[in-house]
C-alpha cells in the first residue's frame, strides 16, 4: 500500500546498507523492540543520524499495523488535575513505547463520538484514555466499542469485564476527611458541593452523609451547598453557611479552590481558622499549602489512576494476557493548620 | 483547513469508494483495515481486493505520504517524565496554547519532559524524532536554551520554536516577554505607591530570566534614585517554602524590615504571603506583596495577589505558529515579543505612616 518512495529521502533501506545490516535489524532498533546488541543498535543510530533517516509513523503503522500511538481524551478545566492525568497516563506509555497525544474536547458536544471514533481512525490510534467526566458518558463509550476502538476508562463507574476501566474510591477518600472533621469534635459542619458533571462530587456527599449518620449527627436543610470546585463557589457558600443561625463550625469544600474561597471569607469576616471554623477540601493540589492557614485536603490517586487505566489499555491492545487492574488506589488525607491549629511554639 | 479541502478533492479514492465498490458498511471497511476482528473472512478478502485495486490507502497515512508530514507537534517541557509537583499552571497555559493553534491547523500535540540536567537528554529526544517523526518542536525554559538539544534538531532538520530562552537571537524563530521592564514596571508601582525599603526574592539565577527580573528592579531603584542595599536582595528558587525563608530572612532577620516585598514569582509571594501571616503582619496595611507570573493561585490567595501578567497561553500560540509555518516552508517572524501587563489586586498599597517614620528613621541611621 505504501508503493511509492519518496525521492531524495534516505529509507530504511539506505539505512540499512550504511549500518551493514539487515532491513530487520534497522526496524527493532527504531521500533525499539529489544533482543538488538548494543553495539549494533549503535550502528544503527549511527546511520540514521548521518543519512538524517525519519521513519514515519504511518509508513511505520501500515507495516507493523500497530501505530503506537494512543490519545489521552479530556475536558478538564482545571490545570493541576489535568496534569496529574497526563503524568500518569504519559509515564505509562512512555515506560510501554507508546506515544501519547492530547485530546481536549468538550465534553457536551452531541459530535462527540463521531468526534472521537474520526480521531482515532484517521490517526490510527491504538486506542483512547477517556478521562472524567467523557468516561462516564456511555452513548460515547458505546459508540468507541461499536467502533472497535479500544478504550480506557479513568474514574469509571461501570467496571464490567471487557472494559480497561478503573475506580477510584471516592467515597472512602470522603470518609477519611469527615470522621477527620467529625473527630475534631465538630458537630455543625457545612459541605459544599463539587460540580454536578462529576461522579466524584456525588460519591462525597454521599460518604459526607454516611459518616455523619453514623455519628449520630444531624445534616440539617440548608447546610448542603451547591458549588462547582470555583473559588466562586467556596465564597458564595460560605457566605450563605455563615449567615445561618446555627453557622457551622467547620466547611467541607469538594475542591482546594473552593476550600481557599471559604478560607477568603473567614479572613474578611475576622473569623480565626481553625479555631473559630476549620476547613477541610479536597485535591491537595499545589494551593492546599499556599492558603494561609494550609489546607487539609484528601490527595487523590490521580496519577495511579491514570497509569492504572492506560496499562490495562495497552495490555489489552497488545492481546497481552489479562494485566490486574491495582487492588486499591491509595487516597491520602493530608491533614494541615486549616483543621488542626499548629502547636503553640512550634 | 485548506489543506484539508486539497486532500478529498473527487479524484482522491476515499473509505467511501472502498465501501460502495466492495458492498459493504463503512465500518466494515474500517474494521478490516483496522485488522479487527468480527469481520468475515470472505468479507475480508473482498474489501480488502478492492482497496488494492483503487489503491485507497487510508487517510492519514496518504496524509503523511503525500506530505511526508506525521501532524503532530511535540512540545518540550524541563523535568523527569513523572514530575508531579513543579509549576503547573506554566506547563498547563503553555500547552493549552500549542494545542489550540494545533487543533485549528488540523495538527495534534504532544507533550514530553526532558530533564536537560541528566546526559541522557540528548538521547531521549534523539530517540523521540526518530520513532515517532514529529513534524515540529516547541521547547519550553529552560530546554529552549539547551545548545545540546537545539544543535541536535538542526542536525535532525526538525523545525523548532524557542519559548524565552537565555537569548534571543539566532536564526530559529523564538517568543519571549521583556523581563526586565516588566519586573522594573513593578517596582516602579511599589516606589510610585511610596515604598523605599523594598525587599526582592530571587528565582533560581542559573536562569536567564530570574536574571533579567532582577535586574528590572534594581533599575527600578536606580532611576528613582533610592539606594539599593545589599541585604534585601534575598535568595530563592520560586518555590513556596523558598518564599518563605526568603520573608523570614527580610521580616526576621533583625534589621529595620522592608515596607514591601517583591517576589519573582506568584509561588515565592504565597511563601511570603504565609510568613507575614504567620508573624500577624497586615497585608497590604503592614507589608505589601508583589509576586510575577499572575499564575491561577494569585487571585485564590488572601488577599489576592498584585501581580506581573505574561500571557503564557499567547506564547504557546505564537510559538506554534512559527512551527507550523516554518513545516510549511514560510519564514515566521524570528522573535515575536509578548506583551506584560500589571494586574493590581490587593496584596499592594501605600505604606503606613507608623512604617513610613519608622522607614525614615532607619534611613537616618545609615550614614
Amino acid at each position: 500500500m505504501s508503493g511509492k518512495q519518496a525521492p531524495r529521502r534516505a529509507t530504511i533501506v539506505d539505512v540499512a546498507k550504511l549500518a551493514g545490516l539487515s532491513i530487520k535489524t534497522v526496524s527493532r532498533v527504531t521500533n525499539n523492540e529489544p533482543n538488538v546488541r548494543p553495539a549494533m543498535r549503535q550502528r544503527v543510530l549511527d546511520a540514521i543520524a548521518v543519512l538524517g533517516y525519519r521513519p514515519m509513523q504511518s509508513a511505520r503503522g501500515l507495516a507493523a499495523r500497530r501505530s503506537q500511538l494512543m490519545a489521552l481524551v479530556y475536558d478538564i478545566p482545571n490545570g493541576n488535575y489535568l496534569i496529574r492525568i497526563q503524568n500518569g497516563a504519559r509515564q505509562c506509555c512512555k515506560e510501554h513505547g507508546m506515544q501519547l497525544l492530547l485530546h481536549p474536547c468538550d465534553h457536551r458536544s452531541p459530535l462527540l463520538a463521531a468526534e472521537l471514533v474520526k480521531l482515532a481512525s484517521h490517526l490510527r490510534l491504538e486506542g483512547l484514555v477517556l478521562a472524567p467526566p467523557i468516561s462516564l458518558d456511555d452513548a460515547v463509550i458505546a459508540a468507541l466499542e461499536n467502533a472497535h476502538i479500544p478504550v480506557a476508562l479513568l474514574a469509571a463507574v461501570r467496571t464490567d469485564r471487557g472494559t480497561c476501566a478503573v475506580r477510584m474510591d471516592d467515597e472512602h477518600g470522603a470518609k477519611l476527611l469527615v470522621e477527620h472533621i467529625i473527630g475534631l469534635g465538630h458537630r455543625h459542619i457545612g459541605f459544599v458541593r463539587g460540580h454536578p458533571d462529576y461522579e466524584s462530587s456525588r460519591a462525597r456527599l454521599t460518604a459526607f452523609r454516611r459518616a455523619m449518620k453514623r455519628a449520630g449527627l444531624e445534616v440539617p436543610e440548608g447546610s448542603v451547598i451547591d458549588g462547582d470546585f470555583s473559588f466562586e463557589s467556596g465564597q458564595r457558600a460560605a457566605a450563605a453557611l455563615l449567615d445561618r443561625d446555627t453557622p457551622p463550625t467547620a466547611i467541607i469544600a469538594c475542591y482546594d479552590n473552593t476550600a481557599a474561597g471559604v478560607i477568603a471569607v473567614a479572613h474578611d469576616r475576622g473569623m480565626a481558622v481553625p479555631d473559630e471554623l476549620a476547613v477541610g477540601a479536597f485535591g491537595d493540589t499545589p494551593l492546599a499549602s499556599m492558603t494561609w492557614p494550609p489546607l487539609t485536603s484528601v490527595r487523590q490517586p490521580l496519577d495511579d489512576m491514570a497509569y492504572a487505566g492506560t496499562r490495562l489499555l495497552i495490555a489489552h491492545v497488545r492481546g497481552e494476557r489479562r494485566v490486574h487492574p491495582p487492588s486499591s488506589l491509595e487516597f491520602r488525607l493530608v491533614v494541615r493548620e486549616s483543621t488542626v491549629a499548629a502547636e503553640a511554639g512550634a | 483547513m485548506k489543506r484539508r479541502k486539497k486532500s478529498s478533492r473527487r479524484t482522491t479514492v476515499t473509505i467511501r469508494h472502498v465501501a460502495e465498490q466492495s458492498g459493504v458498511s463503512l465500518m466494515t471497511v474500517s474494521r478490516v483495515l483496522n485488522e479487527s476482528p468480527n469481520v468475515a473472512e470472505a468479507t475480508r478478502v473482498r474489501v480488502q481486493k478492492v482497496i488494492a485495486q483503487l489503491g485507497f490507502v487510508p487517510h492519514r497515512a496518504a496524509r503523511s505520504l503525500r506530505a511526508r508530514r506525521s501532524w503532530w507537534i511535540a512540545l518540550l517541557f524541563q523535568g523527569a517524565a513523572r514530575e508531579l509537583r513543579g509549576d503547573p499552571s506554566y506547563v498547563v497555559e503553555l500547552q493549552a496554547g500549542v494545542i489550540e493553534r494545533c487543533v485549528e491547523n488540523g495538527y495534534h500535540a504532544a507533550v514530553e519532559r526532558l530533564d536537560a540536567s541528566t546526559p541522557i537528554a540528548a538521547t531521549q529526544l534523539r530517540e523521540l524524532v526518530q520513532q515517532l517523526a514529529p513534524d515540529g518542536v516547541v521547547l519550553a525554559p529552560p530546554l529552549s536554551s539547551s545548545e545540546e538539544l537545539l544543535a541536535l534538531l538542526r542536525a535532525l532538520h526538525v523545525p523548532f520554536a524557542r519559548v524565552a530562552p537565555r537569548s534571543t537571537d539566532g536564526d530559529e524563530p523564538v517568543v519571549f516577554i521583556d523581563d526586565r521592564a516588566a519586573s522594573r514596571q513593578m517596582t516602579e508601582h511599589l516606589l510610585s505607591l511610596g515604598h523605599r525599603r523594598i525587599g526582592f526574592v530571587q528565582g533560581p539565577m542559573q536562569r536567564s530570566y530570574s536574571v533579567r527580573r532582577m535586574a528590572g528592579y534594581r533599575a527600578a531603584l536606580r532611576a528613582w534614585k533610592v539606594r539599593e542595599e545589599p541585604a534585601l536582595i534575598v535568595p530563592g528558587d520560586f518555590t513556596f517554602e523558598g518564599g518563605r525563608m526568603a520573608a523570614a530572612q527580610l521580616l526576621g532577620g533583625g534589621m529595620p524590615p522592608p515596607t514591601a516585598i517583591f517576589a519573582s514569582n506568584d509561588e515565592s509571594a504565597a511563601g511570603c504571603l504565609a510568613d507575614a501571616h504567620q508573624r500577624g503582619l497586615r497585608v497590604p496595611r503592614d507589608l505589601s506583596i508583589a509576586g510575577f507570573d499572575d499564575t491561577y493561585v494569585a487571585t485564590m490567595l488572601y488577599p489576592p495577589l498584585t501581580t506581573m501578567s505574561q500571557s503564557i497561553r499567547e506564547m504557546g500560540r505564537m510559538a506554534t505558529d512559527q512551527v507550523l509555518q516554518l513545516i510549511k516552508g514560510t519564514t515566521p517572524s524570528q522573535a515575536i515579543r509578548i506583551e506584560h501587563r500589571l494586574v493590581e489586586r490587593q496584596s499592594t498599597a501605600a505604606p503606613a505612616v507608623a512604617a513610613v517614620a519608622a522607614q525614615e528613621k532607619s534611613a537616618q541611621q545609615v550614614p
